[in-house]
This record gives structure tokens, C-alpha cells and sequence, in this order.
């Protein structure tokens, strides 16, 4: 399977890429060479972390709301954040910032029993808030504040992480990037 | 000439005075100036010295401190390798070597910059940021001298004299490998988390969820960096955390750091290319700390911060030029820093900034 992943100047990318890789062929791509991608060819966009916040990335937030209907979207850390406001939800300041820090899922129902307690890595100082209406359906939250870490779209086939799956300090990646994979075949 | 020294291996020391000094121009990019190099020179042993802005455009606005070009490659003609003992030596110590430091910013300054970075990185534009201030001195004594002088006190490991021009020489007491490159493996051994040399290290340093966190995103951004250098990241060629939050105890200062590797074929040039400046002395994410620095900072670090190392054939050595004095002309240069994250408390931070030129008789 092909990804186009975007790239918002961050640090993390290449991490991500290699993440990503085992399941993926990774295609990186700046967000301001968005008129040369093509999500068309592209089994899943993903929206990298990155500095700032959604409000400095009208660009990329015309362009995932321009994406085809079936078109599967990834959004890590900002790139959930960026999803959060194209689906009519808010990102609010987050205090205190976490950055390099670590909390354990509590997972739902839904998910694997296996993501219940590891521990992932976070790096934000912005959250989203859903209301019903932003169409977001919660799968993990953090065990410490109870915030959002991993949701998935009701209508859209869009799936974010508000944790960063490519840190060393993020537990069984392997898994997580099964799950996705498998959510990209659905 | 001149004597040059430079680390190679644990306590074995390069010596020359037998030398060529290419220096790259501003209008030269570094990469095809390194490039260059390594078709001319390949197995030559040469001796690098680059500044952290060297390739970074961002830094236009700030003064510089002294004359120096961006980066400087001693072509070495001759050299031996030296023990320790044969180096000390080699240097002619004299008296008057006592200095005594000024900062060129006040505390109030430096607290309200900490405070800046500290706001930024609140609405979410930065993670970390390292920010740091220079000293100055005035100093007769000559370089050597003052190589002899600190030599034994600041006992980072990656240390060097270089005579960069006449009237300008870095002598370099880096305790920090910025990269080495060994056979196919890629090393970097990031530093970050510092304590006085008689506090306790478990509880002042493991302890401290804000010193690991401090370093664990630095470890992030070198696994990036690291993995940026290779396009396909198939089986080895992605990067390991072979060490996390390891001990490296001076004699007046005690950190903690990490080991990132990774394997692979490609060249210096292509290699700094993908990871200049050093993660840990810039913040993450980087270009947008960077762009802080550039508004917060003064002055240019030109050598401070940027990499001073051996490179023959395809192996090379590197360190990370902190713990570095200029010389220039009679004037003697010093700078230190933090890293500055939302948990830093401006005071303890101006207080590491104090410790870290602890030994060198600054007055603040």
C-alpha cells in the first residue's frame, strides 16, 4: 500500500515514515508542495505533527477538506488537531504543555484488549475538544487527564492519534501500525 | 605553524604543525565546499571545524563576535598521535593566564528570554528551545596556554586546539559526540540534563521527569535526523536508542545522555546535510527553534554549537563545540547555555547557565 505522508516542518517525520514503512511504500511531501502531491494514487494521506497550530495551516486544511469522500486520512498530533477543526470541532490551549512525556491508554470496547496500559508518547500543548456533532468517536483516552489520544470518524475515514506513534517511547508500534493497516483495508 | 591538536581516540590526541587551511566562503554552500574535500583529499587526514549557522540562513540578522568563515578544513600535511601526558607536554604554560569573564547579557535579559520561549512554546510553536549567552574576557596569554590551563579541569573527552588564523584559535573541552562514524555505524550521544558535580545523581538527575523528558525529545529529534540520511528504511538502516539517560560525570559537572545509531554508507557531506545543526544545542522541532533563536539570541554562536572533529576516508569523529573558548586577538570568548522547556524555572535555568561556566572565573 502507498502513503503520501505531509510533512509540517517537523522534527518527527522520518520517524514516522519508518514507522510506517513496514506496511507501507511512504511518499514525504512538504505541505507547501501540496500542489504536486497526489493523494489520488495514495492508499492513506498522512498529516505529520508539527510545529504552531491548525490556525497556521489554512492550506492544508483546504486541501484535506478537497480529498476524495472515500479518501483514508491519517492525522498525528497537529494533523489530528488540523482534522479536529475541518470536521467543525475546536483546539483549544492545553495546560500544562506535555512534551516528551508519557501516559497509558485506557482503551473502549472496540479496541484490542493489548493497547489497554501502554504507554505512548505526547507532545502538545493545543487539545480537541469533540462535541457529538464533530462526528468523532473516542477509542483511547490517557489514563492521567482523560484526554482524547486516538479517534476515529463516524462518516469520514479519518483516524487521529493525538500521541506520537513513531517515539521511542511509545510501546508495541508494531501493533499499532497492524491496526492501521488493517483500518486501511476496511 | 602553529601546533594543532584534535581528540581521536580516548586519550589519543592528533598533532600537526604541518598543515593547509581551506576555508569555505559565504558564498559557498557547505555541502559542495565538503564535497570538494573528499574528491581532493579523501585519504588525507583533515581536521573540520564548522559553526552552527553554517547552514542555516535564518542567522543573517544577528553580530557576530569575531572574523570567522563558516566552516574550516585543516588539510594536514604531517601529524603524529599523542598520549595525554605528551601532549600536556607539548604546551608551554605561562603565568599570567588568569582571566576573569563578563557576561554580555544581563540575568534580567536571559530570565525574560526564558520567559519568551516559555510563551511560545505554550501556543504550541516549539517543544524545547537552547538558549544560550556569550562571555567575554580580555586575555595576552596565548592559545596554548590556555589549552594547558583548563586541559585537566574541564575534562570532556572530544577536546582541540585549533589556530584558525593568526589571530584566532578555538580551544575546544567538548564533553559531547555530535557524530562519529565507524565502519557502516553512525553514532550520536546527545547530551542534556545537567547537575552540579556534588549533588546526588539519582535523585537530582534520574528523578527529575523534567530532565528526562528534556532529553527523551532530543532523542526523538536525532532518531529523525538519523533516519532522514537514508531513503530506503528498510532492516538496519533505521535508527536504535542504544542508550537512554546514561551518566557522564566531569569533574565539575555531571549530565545525562543517550546513544542513537544507525547504519550506513553515505558520505560526511550528505550526512551533515541532514543534520546540522546539532539537535541538542538547537530544539525541537528544529527549524522552528531555530527561527526563536535567531529573534532571542543576540549574537551569532559562529563556532560555539557548531562541530569540531577528524575526518579521513569515510570515518570521522565529530564532537559538539560546547565547553569552547575563541581567542580572538586579545580578547577571550566563552558562551553557555539550556535547554529551555515549559517546566524550566527561569532561575534554575540561569543557575545551570552559572554552572556551566563554573570553572572559568566568570563574574555575573
Amino acid at each position: 500500500m502507498k502513503a503520501l505522508l505531509i510533512d509540517h516542518d517537523d522534527s518527527f517525520t522520518y520517524n514516522l515514515r519508518n514507522w510506517l514503512s513496514p506496511a507501507f511504500s511512504v511518499e514525504v511531501r512538504s505541505h507547501r508542495d501540496l500542489d504536486v502531491a497526489s493523494p489520488a494514487t495514495a492508499d492513506l494521506v498522512v498529516l505529520s505533527p508539527g510545529p504552531k497550530s491548525p490556525a497556521d495551516y489554512p492550506h492544508v486544511k483546504k486541501f484535506i477538506q478537497q480529498l476524495k469522500p472515500s479518501q483514508k486520512v491519517l492525522g498525528v498530533c497537529l494533523g489530528m488537531q488540523m482534522m479536529t477543526e475541518c470536521a467543525g470541532g475546536m483546539v483549544t490551549p492545553y495546560s500544562p504543555p506535555l512534551h516528551g512525556k508519557k501516559s497509558k491508554l485506557v482503551v473502549n470496547s472496540e479496541l484490542n484488549p493489548a493497547f489497554n496500559g501502554i504507554r505512548v508518547a505526547r507532545y502538545h500543548s493545543l487539545q480537541c475538544v469533540f462535541t457529538p456533532s464533530v462526528g468523532f468517536d473516542v477509542l483511547a483516552v490517557s489514563e492521567d487527564d482523560h484526554k482524547p489520544m486516538w479517534v476515529r470518524h463516524r462518516h469520514h475515514p479519518w483516524l487521529g492519534f493525538q500521541f506520537h506513534p513513531e517515539s521511542f517511547m511509545t510501546e508495541k508500534p508494531e501493533l499499532i501500525l497492524q491496526f492501521v493497516q488493517d483500518w486501511c483495508r476496511l | 605553524m602553529k601546533k594543532l591538536f584534535c581528540f581521536l581516540r580516548e586519550d589519543e590526541f592528533l598533532k600537526s604543525d604541518d598543515y593547509s587551511i581551506i576555508s569555505c566562503d559565504d558564498n559557498t554552500d557547505l555541502c559542495t565546499f565538503l564535497n570538494q574535500l573528499q574528491k581532493i583529499y579523501f585519504s588525507q587526514m583533515k581536521v573540520v571545524q564548522i559553526n552552527f549557522e553554517a547552514e542555516h540562513r535564518c542567522f543573517s540578522g544577528q553580530k557576530a563576535l569575531y572574523p570567522a568563515a563558516k566552516a574550516t578544513v585543516f588539510v594536514l600535511n604531517r601529524y603524529s598521535v599523542v598520549r595525554e601526558e605528551e601532549l600536556l607536554a607539548e604546551l608551554t604554560a605561562v603565568e599570567d593566564t588568569d582571566v576573569v569573564f563578563q557576561t554580555l547579557e544581563l540575568k534580567s535579559a536571559f530570565i525574560e528570554k526564558v520567559d519568551i520561549i516559555k510563551k511560545e512554546i505554550a501556543a504550541g510553536r516549539l517543544y524545547q528551545a537552547n538558549l544560550t549567552a556569550p562571555l567575554k574576557a580580555e586575555c595576552l596569554a596565548p592559545a596554548e596556554a590556555i589549552f594547558k590551563k583548563y586541559f585537566s579541569l574541564l575534562n570532556g573527552q572530544y577536546r582541540a586546539l585549533l589556530p584558525l588564523s593568526d589571530d584566532c584559535s578555538v580551544i575546544s573541552f567538548s564533553p559531547e559526540l555530535f557524530l562519529q562514524k565507524s565502519g557502516l555505524m553512525l553514532t550520536t550521544r546527545p547530551i542534556k540534563g545537567s547537575l552540579n558535580s556534588d549533588k546526588n545523581f539519582e535523585a537530582g538527575l534520574m528523578a527529575d521527569s523534567k530532565e528526562e523528558a528534556e532529553l527523551s525529545m532530543i532523542v526523538d529529534l536525532l532518531r529523525n535526523d538519523l533516519n532522514r540520511i537514508e531513503p530506503d528504511p528498510a532492516g538496519p538502516h533505521s535508527a536504535v536508542v542504544t542508550k537512554h539517560r546514561a551518566a557522564l560525570k566531569l569533574k565539575y559537572i555531571q549530565h545525562t545522555f543517550s546513544e542513537i545509531q544507525i547504519q550506513t554508507e553515505k558520505s560526511l557531506p550528505e550526512i551533515l546535510e541532514c543534520t546540522l545543526p546539532g539537535g541538542s544545542i538547537s530544539g525541537c522541532p528544529k527549524l522552528e527553534s531555530l527561527k526563536l533563536i535567531s529573534e532571542l539570541e543576540a549574537y551569532k554562536r559562529q563556532v560555539y554549537t557548531g562541530t569540531i572533529g577528524w575526518w579521513k576516508d569515510n570515518e570521522f569523529s565529530l564532537n559538539l563545540a560546547i565547553r569552547t573558548f575563541i581567542q580572538y586577538q586579545d580578547a577571550l570568548y566563552y558562551h553557555a547555555g539550556c535547554g529551555i522547556v515549559y517546566d524550566s524555572d527561569a532561575e534554575k535555568e540561569w543557575a545551570e547557565f552559572v554552572l556551566k561556566t563554573g570553572k572559568i572565573n566568570a563574574v555575573l
